[in-house]
């Protein structure tokens, strides 16, 4: 039998060299000691504020491990609460409306941030402070559609026989998104087609779809060939950014790097770095690396 | 009400928005049109997207074989011996072989986390059924009267299986190593949608952002990669076996 | 596991408990028109691509197999689909013919079609030459012979070549939510919105259909079996893996 045992201890030795060679793949991202574990939702806007937030914070001496293209609020506020992650960039309506279903809801923008922080802070995180700019869910048509029907408002759409409405699938059951919508607006002939989010715009053009959930920065947007309609009702919310962090290491010197970001985001720049990224196919790493040289962050 | 805007506290610094420049190629260029397939963007992106991609693909595939194979392979050693072992075995490697790729993924992350050890746990379970059906069958079609033949010579049982039943037991085992090696290389494009890693990372961005020469370009380099596998390991099974290429009926 | 997230249900998407796959089933039961819906949307994807496929690769394996030519890439053909990494089709798919249904079908025809070519060809390739040496003596035309003779004796492999492009399709069909397809796969990447239970019932509902399909056509391979050709009741239980590689064994 000792051929067989020698063969059984080659076996188990190579099975122990794989198991090696496996954690040391792995093994640097858990070297690293990172001390921010940073996620990003899974959208180039995200990713974009994600390399923003990502390399300011190592431009100051911060270890930053990067967790890119998670996924939606839902997911990714899982894999927050999980320590899978200690920080990501969010929309405050997403804090408020789809984290913690909020349904009384604030007069002013800067109430919900106010609500956002205390409801986070109940649970151990903290907002850092809110950008200028807001990005919200919005519902597009084509430009020739609009103005065949009239097209204004969402609730508008009740106008128009057969309609699609073309979005991402946890957008369906959200009460601020199409769920609210139809609540709201009254639009109960409405039929939800799930699309991935890098397909809507094509699908639109295409003619899938009638309509389709848009988010209100997309680049595309800016060419005119669509037309926003208006949620006078706020169905879609408040969304601002802010980055929820872990309080423990939402240190006072961790904030403000944050918040000195956040400050220099106004809607044009997004704007900019969303037409770098969506249409001119620049890496966000780089549109990123760009915005912060120029404003002198880095 | 309306959604005010409103200045972050702590400062009104000007803002500065450089400019990013346009699309490579220009503005009637193949990216500017979102052409099928830019070479000017493989080329540009070869080095920090697709090469890495692909290495870290390689990586992941290699060490996902190498574990299941070991695994199944000694599974296939015990089930040959005891023969009790081959049901239990069998119907847990084929279990896990009918999970969806995408679902067992995400069982997985509450458990191991967005990480490397997610895709391995998950890739390692989809080898282990073919590995180990392929080297039981293997070691069961060594005929009775070679191993007989073997035994009146006087060779111990561990002496039969490394000298006569593992080298008969080759070419089903490397049939079922050359299939697991290209399924894992399929399943470790899905992956990529836990943590992205690997040719997947470039397939999901660019579907993500309705960019296509990243995806097609990734989507040929992963086809490019599982063929050449294949061949590689066809190349090898008949290196090693001159004999199996004579079996063919007509 | 961090100790806030301990007992954090009134947030969404729960990590994984023990019970979720009990719920799994509570989940199918709560939204049985969600789950049928997806169900044909699924069947409607995988049974067009298995319906192309089957007219695209069967009569010219058997054409091929018949006339003992193109025995390289027939045999080669199936190694070569099996190596296509799924998801690079499909997205490739999507390039060429944009969003939607008949882009995933293109897809899944081609990832259905090999198998299906290789098993026609050698099943009818590899008839035992003196039968239809026989059936020439008796007088009978190439036609007959190819009808009368190889064909029924083709039928066993030929079905089994089905039954593994099947099982592989509705699995496939999956990844059509990455593309806006549709089908069971948007249950599975919609956990935001169907939890961990909707994963996990998806996958069941999905397991259940491909077993089906590899019972379904097991056991058409059993009955156009010619009753002295049949071995043990084996071959329609097993998973379709181990035919496919034993097959595979064959052709290498």
């Amino acid at each position: 039998m000792k051929g067989l045992r020698r063969t059984i201890a080659a076996g188990l030795a190579f099975a122990l060299a794989a198991i090696v060679a496996a954690a040391a793949f792995a093994g640097p991202a858990r070297q690293s000691k990172a001390t921010i574990i940073l996620g990003t939702k899974d959208f180039t806007e995200e990713f974009v504020l994600g390399q923003l937030y990502k390399q300011a914070l190592e431009a100051k001496g911060y270890k930053v491990s990067y967790k890119e293209n998670i996924g939606s609020t839902e997911i990714i506020n899982t894999a927050l609460t999980s320590g899978k992650i200690n920080a990501y960039p969010e929309y405050i309506g997403e804090v408020v409306q789809t984290v913690f279903h909020q349904t009384t809801l604030p007069p002013t923008a800067r109430g919900w941030w106010l609500l956002g922080k205390k409801l986070e802070e109940q649970k151990g995180y903290t907002l850092s402070n809110p950008t200028p700019f807001f990005d919200v869910d919005a519902i597009a048509v084509r430009k020739a559609d609009a103005a065949k029907y009239h097209l204004v408002n969402v609730a508008d759409l009740a106008k128009v026989p057969n309609v699609s409405l073309g979005a991402r699938p946890e957008f369906k059951n959200r009460e601020e998104g199409f769920k609210g919508m139809v609540d709201t607006y009254h639009l109960t002939k409405i039929k939800y087609v799930s699309i991935p989010n890098g397909l809507t715009y094509q699908a639109l053009d295409q003619k899938k779809v009638f309509a389709i959930n848009v988010f209100s920065t997309d680049a595309p947007l800016s060419t005119g060939k669509y037309v926003v309609l208006k949620d006078p009702k706020l169905v879609f919310g408040v969304q601002n950014v802010a980055v929820v962090i872990k309080k423990s290491i939402a240190t006072p010197d961790v904030l403000k790097v944050l918040n000195a970001v956040s400050a220099k985001l106004s809607q044009n720049a997004i704007v900019a770095m969303n037409v770098a990224t969506q249409l001119n196919k620049k890496t966000p790493s780089s549109v990123a690396h760009a915005f912060l040289q120029a404003n002198g962050l880095l | 009400m309306g959604p005010h805007l409103f200045l972050a506290a702590g400062g009104h610094g000007k803002v500065v928005i450089p400019d990013f420049g346009g699309p490579s190629g220009g503005a009637h260029g193949c990216i500017a049109r979102n052409g099928l397939f830019c070479w000017s963007w493989v080329d540009e992106h070869w080095g920090d997207t697709l090469q890495p991609a692909l290495i870290q693909h390689l990586y992941l595939t290699a060490i996902a074989v190498a574990i299941g194979f070991t695994i199944a392979f000694f599974a296939a050693l015990l089930a040959h011996r005891r023969n009790w072992f081959e049901t239990p075995f069998g119907l847990f490697s084929a279990f896990l072989y009918t999970i969806p790729s995408l679902a067992l993924f995400q069982l997985l992350v509450p458990f191991t986390g967005l990480s490397v050890t997610t895709i391995e746990i998950g890739l390692v379970g989809y080898t282990l059924l073919i590995l180990f059906r392929n080297t039981l069958t293997g070691l069961r079609e060594v005929p009775e009267d070679v191993i007989e033949a073997a035994r009146g010579m006087g060779l111990s049982p561990g002496q039969i299986m490394a000298r006569v039943e593992l080298p008969l037991a080759l070419p089903a085992i490397m049939a079922g190593l050359r299939i697991a090696t290209v399924t894992t290389i399929s399943l470790a494009t899905v992956a990529a949608y836990i943590t992205p890693l690997g040719l997947g990372k470039p397939i999901f961005y660019g579907l993500q952002s309705s960019f296509h020469t990243e995806f097609m370009a990734t989507g040929a380099l992963a086809i490019a990669l599982a063929l050449a596998a294949d061949v590689l390991l066809v190349t090898a099974q008949r290196a090693l076996m001159p004999w199996t290429r004579m079996r063919r009926a007509t | 596991m961090d100790a806030d997230a301990e007992g954090d249900v009134s947030l969404l998407a729960d990590a994984f408990k023990p019970y979720t796959f009990v719920d799994a089933f509570h989940f199918i039961g709560d939204n049985p028109h969600l789950i049928l819906t997806k169900i044909v949307q699924h069947l409607e994807l995988s049974g067009a691509a298995m319906g192309i496929a089957l007219l695209l690769a069967i009569p010219l394996g058997v054409w091929l197999g018949h006339v003992h030519r193109g025995a390289f890439v027939a045999i080669n053909i199936s190694n070569v689909g099996r190596a296509l990494p799924s998801l690079a089709v499909i997205s490739i798919g999507l390039g060429f013919l944009g969003l939607g249904f008949w882009n995933v079908i293109f897809a899944l025809t081609v990832l259905a079609w090999p198998p299906m070519l290789t098993n026609a060809y050698v099943a009818v390739d590899g008839v035992d030459p003196d039968v239809i040496e026989a059936a020439r003596g008796m007088g009978m035309r190439d036609r007959q012979i190819l009808l009368k003779v190889e064909l029924p004796l083709a039928l066993p492999l030929i079905f089994a070549g089905i039954r593994t492009s099947a099982v592989y399709v509705v699995a496939t069909a999956t990844l059509a939510s990455f593309v806006g397809g549709g089908g069971l796969g948007d249950i599975i990447v919609n956990q935001a919105s169907y939890f961990l239970a909707g994963v996990v019932a998806a996958s069941l509902v999905i397991s259940a259909l491909a077993f089906t399909a590899d019972f379904a056509f097991g056991g058409l391979q059993w009955l156009v079996t010619p009753r002295g050709l049949r071995q043990t009741a084996r071959g329609v239980f097993e998973p379709d893996v181990s035919t496919s590689a034993l097959a595979d064994i064959e052709a290498a």
